[in-house]
């Protein structure tokens, strides 16, 4: 009798021990990105920074507020926003493979984006227009799908995915073109923007990111429960109370604007959306109110980690963030899977 | 005092598929301590019945009344309180232990804070406690089964007014002990003041537990009443087209259906 008590209570205690570290560990990996890039910055000067700004040479300090740090939070609130959207998805479509792309915001913000280029209006207003064609092209995607979110009983949430495959298909048909018909130049920064990058990164972009993380993020943390009692289907969660459509337009609007809004600023980043859910699940176990925090936490990680390697590695040069994010998660992830489940009691 | 307004009355409860008729005029009650099977071969059209009587399935003609109120009326929050359902698909959730998805039994009551140590005694209750810290996706069909018995009843603990329980097929994956163990516990329920309605294949468990059965054949009610008047081996013979006999053992009444082809 007991032993069983202990063992819920031990595994209740293990994952909430665990989320702590993970709390604990991204200061450290925001300390360690911002200290590190192309100017070093020691962690003497780190701390003057805040504390006696007169004693940091003035470079170090522009540096630091103008670029750096700026860049460090962005990368962090877009794989935050990334993650938070993936954990919402696959926990509406109880399937291990659902990837915050397959709602079609993705590829309708890469469609706003590439028509920006192919027109050559990236540089209008101020440069505020390619973010906002990215985030009008994920919404216009996202209410397409809308129209499928009515059915309930009758595999709604099938109708859904397949809904999002073949609106998927369409978009890439569209993007095809203009990717097909754009001028060399155009067509370069069309591709870096779909590998993603956090290196136009100013402090409004940040402000304006963190907003809709706050506003994602707590549409999601509401629908926690209702996220758990779906797993054991929509027609019982229903059963148990839960307000099966409305839950699901709520994750997905918030997935949008989560996605939306990471996009238009980074460009499309794959993998974490996907993995640090899964991650997330794999450290803390199946319920939300661990997964959300957990996965939002891992995916702020990683990208950080992603992004310093892209203005390090090859610096002076820069990477593109995409193509080092499966890099650096990947393997972890691997190494994740292969760990006998902690999860068996 | 268990009120004589029944908890839940259905009133010609007509539904049909692409022009192929499912259900076909079902009307019934259950009245607060009462325990109501419905039984009738497979596609009679019983779990479509529950999804209508449950509220999530609309019908084409008739009206479905959850303590007084039309069930539509309801929001699902407010239905979860006064009608718990246990459906036979219930996924089973990886990375969620026993206690856990017991609680989650809880979910549409406000207070959240009595929820761990109700699922605990739920638990304890069902003799399952031994497997509170287990994940559910490590447990056999019928320890699952049990388990998802034990939220139902945590989801109606404590209702205000008699509480509802659908249960479809509730016993479908237990060995014969915890099918007594978990039909004894609902007619416990039903005793102590709910209604209960539960679809049921096994003939000797719906003789034995259920105080009225209705007979459903091919979306119609065949014949309802009290569980003596309708378990009687000639119609059910003739339903079930198998042969259906009943044994006396010492005053014990058991009914035996052999799998042969009636002879009509």
């Amino acid at each position: 009798m007991n032993t069983a008590r202990e063992n819920d209570s031990r595994r209740r205690g293990r994952a909430h021990g665990r989320l702590w570290l993970l709390a604990s560990l991204f200061p450290l990996v925001l300390l360690a990105a911002s200290a590190l890039g192309a100017v070093n910055i020691g962690l003497a000067d780190l701390w003057n920074l805040v504390a006696a700004p007169a004693q940091v040479p003035e470079i170090v300090r522009a540096v630091f507020w103008e670029i750096r740090l700026p860049r460090v939070l962005l990368a962090a609130l877009v794989g935050a926003a990334l993650a938070l959207a993936g954990a919402g998805v696959q926990g509406l479509f109880r399937n291990p493979l659902a990837d915050p792309a397959l709602i079609g915001v993705s590829a309708g913000a890469a469609l706003g984006a590439v028509v920006c280029f192919f027109f050559g209006w990236e540089g209008l207003l101020g440069g505020w227009l390619l973010p906002l064609a990215a985030f009008v092209g994920g919404w216009l995607a996202v209410l397409v799908l809308g129209i499928f979110n009515t059915g309930f009983a009758a595999g709604g949430t099938a109708k859904l995915i397949l809904a999002g495959v073949a609106l998927n298909a369409m978009l890439g048909s569209a993007l095809g073109f203009f990717l097909f018909s754009a001028s060399d130049d155009a067509l370069r920064s069309m591709t870096f923007w779909t590998l993603g990058s956090c290196a136009s990164a100013q402090w409004p972009q940040v402000v304006v990111l963190l907003i809709f993380l706050a506003i994602g993020g707590m549409l999601l943390w509401r629908n926690a429960r209702s996220l758990d009692a779906l797993q054991f289907g929509e027609e019982q969660a229903a059963h148990l109370g839960v307000s099966v459509v409305r839950v699901r337009r709520e994750i997905i609007v918030a997935a949008a604007l989560l996605v939306g809004a990471a996009t238009a600023f980074a460009g499309t980043i794959g993998f974490i959306g996907l993995v640090a859910p899964h991650m997330a699940r794999l450290l803390l176990g199946g319920l939300h109110r661990l997964v959300l925090p957990g996965a939002l936490l891992l995916g702020a990680m990683l990208l950080v980690l992603a992004d310093l390697g892209a203005r390090t590695l090859a610096a002076p040069a820069e990477l593109a963030v995409g193509i080092l994010t499966a890099v650096i998660g990947g393997p972890f992830f691997l190494w994740l899977l292969r760990r006998p489940s902690s999860w068996s009691a | 005092m268990i009120p004589n307004v029944p908890s839940l009355v259905a009133e010609g409860i007509t539904l049909s598929r692409d022009t192929r008729p499912i259900l076909d005029h079902v009307s019934l009650a259950v009245t607060p301590g009462k325990f109501v099977a419905v039984i009738g071969p497979n596609g009679a059209g019983k779990t479509t019945l529950l999804s209508v009587l449950s509220g999530l399935l609309k019908a084409d003609d008739g009206r479905v009344m959850l303590n007084g109120r039309e069930i539509s009326g309801y929001s699902p929050a407010e239905r979860a309180r006064h009608c718990a359902v246990m459906r036979q698909d219930n996924a089973r959730p990886s990375g969620m232990t026993v206690l856990e998805a017991v609680e989650l039994g809880r979910l549409a009551h406000n207070a959240a804070d009595d929820a761990r140590p109700l699922a605990r005694e739920m638990l304890r209750q069902m003799d399952l406690f031994d497997l509170a810290g287990r994940d559910c996706s490590r447990l056999s069909g019928g320890e699952w089964q049990r388990v998802a018995f034990a939220r139902t009843v945590a989801q109606l603990s404590g209702a205000e007014t008699s509480g509802l329980l659908l249960l479809d097929e509730p016993v479908s994956s237990l060995d014969p002990l915890h099918q007594h163990q978990l039909l004894g516990e609902a007619r416990r329920l039903a005793r102590a003041g709910h209604g209960v309605l539960a679809i049921l294949h096994d003939l000797n468990l719906t003789a034995h537990y259920a105080d009225e059965v209705v007979l459903l054949a091919a979306g119609r009610i065949h014949s309802s009443g009290p569980a003596a008047e309708i378990m009687q081996p000639a119609l059910l013979s003739e339903i079930y087209g198998c042969h259906v006999r009943e044994i006396r053992d010492g005053g014990q009444r058991a009914l035996i259906s052999l799998p042969l082809p009636s002879a009509g």
